[in-house]
C-alpha cells in the first residue's frame, strides 16, 4: 500500500491563491494531523485530496498528488475510484436523506455488492464505530433520528463501508460535544491499524493527543512539518513556536 | 468503476442535453420560420399606416393602428401594475420580512400570475358591464394590468430579495424608520425594478386573451381612453382569419413585427440589468 | 423609603447630558401612513382573486340557478340558441390537449431542469437561460401561427397518413379520422412547447433547493455525478418535480389564442388524436361576439371563465404549497 505525495501543489479560487507550493509526503498507516488558524488552507488542501474540488468552477488546480504512484489530477483517472479509495468525513454529520442501514449500504450498493453480504457489512461497520449495539433493533428508521455525536460515527461507519485505504477528516469533531469528539478519537487511534487517517483540526490540543505525523499551514503555506513527537517538543520555525504557544492565530 | 455505472450516466446525460437541444432548436425554428414568411410579406407600408378601407380584402394600408395600440395599452397596464405593485413589494421588505403572512402574499402573487388572461379579460368584461362603460383603451387597460400586475411584483420581489442584508443593518443603524429604509432600498433596486418593468410591458404587448373582449378593436389609430383600440396579437390574428392569401401573408409580416418588438424588450431588459448594476452598491 | 423618580437626585454632569432626541412628530407620522397605505394595497391585491371569483360567480348565477351543475358539466350538448348548455366537450377537450402537452413536455422539461441544475456551469447556464426565457417571452398568437404554418402542415401531410397506416389500424386513437391537420395533435405539441420553459424553470429550482452537501457525501464515497444526482431526486425533489409538473399541466389548461388557433373549434368530444376539438378557453374567446344576444349565453361563458379560474387557482395554490415545503426543509 502507498500513501499520499503532495508535490508543488497550488490551488487558486478565482484570483486568489489558497495553497502555495505544498510538498508533503503522508506516513502510511499513520495519523496525519494538518493544523493551522481557520482560512489558511487545511479544508482546501485536504480537498485537493480526494478531488472534492473539482466541484467548485472557480477552482484551478497546479501540481499533483501521487496516489499509488500515480496522479490523481491526471485526466485520464477514473475519479469515483479516487474518491472510493480516498474516502472524506466532513465537519458536520450529514447522513444521506436515507435510513440509517441505507445509509451505510448506500456504498456498497453503488458499488455493485449483492444484498446477501449487504447485511454483514452494514452491521461489521455499525460494530466498529461503536454504534451497533445502538441501532440495531432501528435499522430502518432514518438516520436523522439519531444524535448528533451517532449521526458521525453514522457517517464514519458509511465512510468505511466503500473499504477506502485513505480517510481524511475535516475537523470532523469539530461539531460534537467533547465527550462525543472523544468518541471519535478513539475510533480514529483504532482506525489507523487498516488505514491512513489526514485531519484537518483548528484544536491543537487535539492534534497533540493523536497526531502521529504534524504538518502546520500557515496562510496556504506549508510552514513546517515533522513527527509529532519532534514537533510539539523542539518545533523549529519561530512561527511554529508562536502558533504553538497560541500566541498568534 | 463498471460498465453500467458509466453507461447509465452516458445515457442519460446524452438524453438531458438532446432534450435542451431540442429546445433550442424549436426556438431557431419557430425564430426562423416566422422571420422567413414575415420577411416576404412586410413592407414600409405595413408599419408606418394604419389600415384603409379595404385593407382586409386586400386594399391598402398597414398595422399602424395596432402597433400603437398595443404600445398606449402596455404603457398603460404597466403604469397602473406599477403604481400597485411596488408598494406591495416595498410592504412585504420593510414589514413582512420572511414571516407566515409573507409568504402568504407571495402565495397569492404566485397564483394571480398563474390565472389565465382570459379569466383576466372576462372579469375585466364584467367590470366594463358594471361601469357602463364600452370596449375601450382604458378597459382594455384593466384587463391587461390585472394580467402583469403578479409578474411584475413577483419579479421585482425576487430582485430585492438580492438585496444585501447589511444594507437594512447600517440603515436602521443610523435611526431611520421604516420608510425611509425603503426609500433607499428603492434607490438600490431601480436597476432591478426597470428590468421588471421591461418584462411586463413586453407581455403586455403580446397578451390577447385580456384585450380581446375588453379593448375591442377598431381600424383608426388610437384617440382617447374611452374608444376601442386596436391591438397587434388581434390584427394577426384577423388577418390570419381572412381568406386572402396577401392579407393572410400580411399577418406572418404583423407577427414578424411583433415578435421583434418583444425580442428587442428582452434584450434591452438584459443589458439594463447588467449596466445599471454597476451603479449599485455591493 | 420609597424611591420614586423625583426624588431620586441625579449627579449635575448627568443632568447635563442632552437625553436622546424623541423622533419628529413629522417622520413618526409619515412612516405610519405609508405602512397603512402599502398595508391597504397590499390586502387590496390580495383580494383580487377573491373579488374575482365573486364577480363570476355573480354573473353566472342565472345559468347556474336555472340548470343544475351535474347537467351542466356532463351533458355533451351544446346549443345555446335551443338553451343546452352542456360543457362537457370542452372540459374534455381542454383535458385532452393538456394531457397531449404533458406528454410531450412535462419528462424532457423535467430533465432539462435536472440538467440545467446539477450538471451545466454558470457559463452554459448563461447561454440556455436566454433561450429558454425567449420561448417564454414569444406571446401565444405567434406560436399559433408558427403551428398553422409549420405543425398544421406536419400533420396534414405526413404524421397523420403515417400513424394511419401503422398505428391507426390497431388503435382508433392513431386513425386519421380527420384531414386537416388541425387538431389536438398540432395544439398539444404547440402548447407543450409552450409549457417547456415554465416547467423547466421550477424544476431546477427545486433541485437547487437541495443541500450540497447531499451531493457531496455521495460523491465522497465513489458514486457517478449521476448517482448523486439520483439520489437527491429520489428523496429530496419528487413532491417539487411534480409539483412543476402540475403548473406546467395548469398553464396549459389555461392557454387560450394558440389553442384557439389550432384545435379545430369543433363541438365535440375527439375520439382520436387527429381529430378536432374545443377548448374552455377557446370557447370563452370565440363566442364572446354573441353572448348578449342569446339569454343565459353570458352566464354560461362567465360560468367557464369562472370553471377555469377555479381549476387552475386550486392546482397552483397546491403546487406552490409544496414546492414551498420542498424549499423549506429539504432534508428527509
Amino acid at each position: 500500500m502507498q500513501t499520499i505525495a503532495i508535490n508543488h501543489l497550488n490551488v487558486w479560487y478565482g484570483r486568489n491563491q489558497a495553497l502555495k507550493e505544498i510538498n508533503l509526503h503522508i506516513p502510511l498507516r499513520q495519523i496525519t494531523a494538518i493544523i493551522g488558524p481557520s482560512g489558511c488552507g487545511k479544508s482546501t488542501l485536504l480537498k485537493s485530496l480526494n478531488r472534492l474540488l473539482d466541484l467548485d468552477e472557480q477552482v484551478r488546480v497546479d501540481g499533483e498528488v501521487l496516489f499509488n504512484g500515480l496522479n490523481i489530477y491526471d485526466p485520464h483517472v477514473d475519479v469515483t475510484d479516487i474518491r472510493t479509495r480516498i474516502g472524506l468525513l466532513a465537519q458536520k454529520p450529514f447522513p444521506l436523506p436515507l435510513s440509517i442501514y441505507d445509509n451505510v449500504a448506500y456504498g456498497p450498493r453503488i458499488h455493485g455488492r449483492t444484498n446477501g453480504s449487504l447485511d454483514q457489512i452494514v452491521q461489521s461497520r455499525l460494530e466498529s464505530v461503536g454504534l451497533w449495539e445502538e441501532v440495531q433493533d432501528r435499522l430502518k428508521a432514518p438516520a436523522t433520528a439519531l444524535s448528533v455525536g451517532q449521526q458521525q460515527r453514522l457517517c464514519l461507519a458509511r465512510s468505511l463501508a466503500v473499504e477506502p485505504e485513505i480517510l481524511l477528516c475535516d475537523e470532523s469533531t469539530a461539531s460534537l460535544d467533547p465527550l462525543s469528539a472523544r468518541g471519535i478519537e478513539a475510533l480514529l487511534r483504532a482506525l489507523k491499524e487498516t488505514y491512513t487517517v489526514i485531519m484537518v483540526t483548528h484544536d491543537i490540543d487535539q492534534a497533540r493527543r493523536v497526531a502521529d505525523y504534524v504538518a502546520f499551514l500557515w496562510l496556504g503555506e506549508l510552514v513546517e512539518h515533522g513527527p509529532a513527537q519532534k514537533f510539539f517538543t523542539q518545533p523549529e520555525k519561530e512561527l511554529t513556536q508562536a502558533y504553538l504557544a497560541r500566541e498568534v492565530g | 468503476m463498471s460498465r453500467r455505472r458509466k453507461g447509465e450516466e452516458r445515457f442519460f446525460i446524452f438524453m438531458m442535453r438532446a432534450y435542451l437541444g431540442g429546445a433550442a432548436a424549436v426556438l431557431a425554428l419557430i425564430l426562423a420560420v416566422i422571420l422567413w414568411r414575415g420577411l416576404e410579406a412586410l413592407s414600409w407600408e405595413m408599419i408606418s399606416q394604419p389600415p384603409q378601407a379595404a385593407y382586409y380584402l386586400g386594399g391598402d394600408g398597414g398595422i399602424l393602428n395596432a402597433i400603437a395600440g398595443s404600445l398606449y395599452l402596455a404603457a398603460g397596464s404597466t403604469l397602473v401594475a406599477i403604481v400597485l405593485a411596488v408598494p406591495v413589494v416595498l410592504y412585504l421588505h420593510g414589514y413582512l420580512g420572511n414571516g407566515r403572512r409573507a409568504g402568504l402574499v407571495r402565495l397569492v402573487l404566485d397564483i394571480m400570475w398563474g390565472i389565465p388572461s382570459i379569466v383576466y379579460g372576462a372579469f375585466a368584461f364584467a367590470l366594463m358591464i358594471f361601469l357602463g362603460m364600452r370596449a375601450s383603451l382604458l378597459a382594455g387597460i384593466i384587463g391587461l394590468a390585472l394580467v402583469i400586475l403578479p409578474i411584475l411584483a413577483r419579479t421585482f420581489d425576487e430582485v430585492v430579495s438580492l438585496a444585501p442584508r447589511q444594507l437594512a443593518e447600517s440603515t436602521y443603524a443610523l435611526g431611520a424608520t421604516r420608510l425611509e429604509y425603503l426609500g433607499i432600498l428603492l434607490r438600490q433596486t431601480l436597476p432591478g425594478l426597470f428590468t421588471a418593468i421591461l418584462l411586463a410591458f413586453g407581455r403586455g404587448i403580446g397578451d390577447a386573451a385580456a384585450v380581446l373582449f375588453t379593448a375591442g378593436y377598431t381600424d383608426r389609430m388610437p384617440e382617447s381612453l374611452m374608444q376601442p383600440v386596436a391591438s397587434l396579437p388581434l390584427a394577426i390574428f384577423f388577418q390570419l382569419a381572412t381568406p386572402f392569401p396577401e392579407v393572410q401573408a400580411r399577418a406572418y409580416a404583423s407577427a414578424l413585427v411583433l415578435t421583434a418588438i418583444i425580442l428587442v424588450i428582452s434584450l434591452l431588459a438584459h443589458l439594463s440589468m447588467s449596466r445599471l448594476e454597476r451603479n449599485v452598491i455591493r | 423609603m420609597e424611591i420614586t423618580r423625583e426624588t431620586i437626585s441625579l449627579p449635575e454632569q448627568v443632568k447635563q447630558i442632552p437625553r436622546p432626541r424623541e423622533i419628529g412628530l413629522g417622520r413618526q407620522a409619515k412612516d405610519g401612513l405609508a405602512r397603512q397605505g402599502m398595508g391597504a394595497i397590499t390586502i387590496t391585491v390580495c383580494a383580487f382573486v377573491v373579488t374575482i371569483a365573486a364577480a363570476l360567480l355573480y354573473r353566472s348565477w342565472p345559468l347556474l340557478s336555472t340548470y343544475s351543475l351535474k347537467e351542466l358539466l356532463t351533458s355533451q350538448d351544446w346549443h345555446p340558441m335551443r338553451g343546452q348548455f352542456g360543457f362537457a366537450p370542452f372540459i374534455i377537450g381542454s383535458l385532452a390537449v393538456t394531457l397531449v402537452a404533458v406528454f410531450f413536455s412535462v419528462i424532457p422539461a423535467i430533465f432539462s431542469g435536472i440538467y440545467l441544475a446539477e450538471y451545466t456551469s454558470t457559463r452554459l447556464r448563461g447561454v440556455l437561460k436566454p433561450v429558454l426565457d425567449s420561448l417564454v417571452g414569444i406571446p401565444s398568437v405567434v406560436y399559433g401561427l408558427w403551428g398553422v404554418l409549420f405543425i398544421v402542415p406536419l400533420v396534414r401531410d405526413y404524421l397523420s397518413p403515417w400513424s394511419d397506416r401503422t398505428l391507426g389500424q390497431v388503435f382508433p386513437f392513431f386513425s386519421r379520422s380527420n384531414p386537416s391537420g388541425y387538431g389536438l395533435l398540432a395544439a398539444g405539441f404547440v402548447l407543450g412547447v409552450m409549457v417547456f420553459p415554465l416547467v423547466v424553470a421550477v424544476s431546477e429550482e427545486v433541485m437547487r433547493a437541495a443541500p450540497r452537501e447531499t451531493r457531496e457525501a455521495a460523491l465522497c464515497l465513489g458514486a457517478t455525478r449521476w448517482e448523486a444526482t439520483k439520489l437527491i431526486v429520489r428523496r429530496q425533489a419528487p413532491g417539487g418535480l411534480l409539483a412543476a409538473a402540475v403548473l406546467g399541466l395548469s398553464r396549459a389548461f389555461g392557454e387560450t389564442l394558440a389553442v384557439l388557433m389550432l384545435i379545430g373549434n369543433a363541438v365535440k368530444i375527439p375520439g382520436s388524436l387527429f381529430d378536432t376539438a374545443y377548448s374552455l378557453p377557446a370557447l370563452i374567446a370565440n363566442n364572446y361576439g354573441e353572448m348578449m344576444s342569446v339569454p343565459l349565453y353570458e352566464s354560461a361563458l362567465m360560468a367557464a371563465a369562472l370553471l377555469l379560474l377555479l381549476v387552475v387557482v386550486g392546482f397552483n395554490a397546491l403546487a406552490r404549497l409544496v414546492i414551498v415545503r420542498v424549499q423549506r426543509a429539504p432534508a428527509a
